[in-house]
């Protein structure tokens, strides 16, 4: 066994030819850099308590957004984009049916023709429901009248024209 | 004043980058510091890293009396005391870790092998039983053995460090250098004696 005083100067001696390792040189010339890097990120404000801790700008700006969307939605149901929308819409029926041009004037003949149509057809509706109660009732020819079924479409086909050379 | 409490002083004032400057005079102490702790390179560069960033963060509560140096040897110490005890593990040279870059290489820096191959293998047997012993002290004297042997820390900054009294500090290394001695003190004497 060594006695304590060579144990001590042994001991001393190896320790000082061989102290700890050291760590790579290459990654000693990186500490710096991260321990700094770390540091940079701790110091600058977090963005999500820059917003609490803020709250005049934090209202301020969702009340711009809210300002916002709400005349987005008002713009996107607006009477003067509905007027135009309904003219594109407009335009393309005219388009697909034939018709060339589109103005009042035009419009309102069309849509008297339709009128007109609409008209005979529903006068030969209810003069069709007219014949079928005058079955119903079995009622016979009367003087002046028609006599027959032709006869009596005849006459209220005759009644029709007359109305039509009127209007 | 002493250069590192100039560094500190401007920290303070707001000059940050400054700080890199006590980063660069320290780093090596501090890696070196955390090393002989956990024995592993990686984990002792984190805990060093942690170490500097507290440091920072708490730079308003360094007293101006103390070392810095010593205030961060301290900081560096707790973290690695810290990191320890959640792996439930006890300070080592020796890393006990699974995935130890490699488990037989010794903590000690070694003579290239090629010079002397016999004497660099005599060596490196010798560091690892000198590291396995030193793992296997008690705490307080592996601690005060590794602070002031390996780190070459003097006393006062020991005790500073430990919390202790110089005279604590002393006892520990007598009793650390004893058993030692036994475990391998033997084995030096029967090497010098053939």
């Amino acid at each position: 066994m060594m006695n304590p005083a060579e144990w001590n100067i042994w001991l001393l001696h190896w320790l000082k030819a061989h102290p700890l390792k050291e760590p790579p040189i290459e990654l000693q010339q990186q500490y710096r850099q991260e321990v700094m890097a770390r540091i940079q990120e701790e110091s600058a404000p977090s963005r999500v308590l820059a917003w609490i801790l803020r709250p005049r700008f934090t209202f301020a700006f969702g009340g711009a957004l809210a300002a916002a969307l709400a005349v987005l939605m008002l713009v996107s149901h607006s009477p003067v984009r509905q007027t135009g929308q309904i003219e594109q819409e407009a335009q393309v029926l005219f388009e697909t049916t034939g018709i060339a041009s589109l103005n009042d004037a035009d419009l309102e003949e069309e849509v008297q023709a339709q009128d007109r149509i609409v008209l005979a057809e529903a006068v030969e509706d209810e003069t069709l429901k007219l014949w079928d109660e005058l079955e119903e009732f079995g009622a016979g020819p009367s003087e002046g009248e028609p006599n027959s079924d032709e006869e009596l479409i005849k006459e209220l086909q005759h009644l029709d024209d007359e109305e039509m050379a009127l209007s | 004043m002493d250069a590192d409490l100039e560094l500190v002083e401007a920290v303070l004032q707001g000059d940050t980058n400054r700080f890199g400057e006590l980063v660069s005079r320290h780093q090596l102490a501090a890696w070196k510091l955390a090393y002989s702790l956990v024995g592993n390179m990686e984990e002792a560069k984190d805990l060093s890293q942690n170490g500097f960033v507290k440091a920072y963060r708490h730079l308003r509560g360094f007293r101006r009396g103390s070392k810095f140096s010593t205030w961060l040897y301290r900081i560096i110490a707790n973290e690695c005391k810290d990191f320890l005890r959640q792996k439930g593990r006890q300070p080592s040279l020796v890393s006990l870790s699974s995935d130890a870059e490699d488990d037989d290489s010794p903590p000690f820096d070694l003579p290239d092998p090629a010079k002397d191959p016999r004497e660099a293998a005599h060596n490196r047997e010798l560091a690892k039983r000198l590291a396995r012993a030193i793992g296997r002290l008690p705490m307080k004297q592996q601690m005060a053995f590794i602070l002031h042997h390996l780190n070459g820390l003097p006393l006062q900054e020991v005790a500073q460090l430990m919390d202790c009294r110089v005279g604590t500090v002393k006892a520990h290394l007598f009793r650390a250098n004893e058993s030692l001695r036994f475990s391998i003190g033997t084995l030096l004497l029967a090497e010098v004696r053939r």
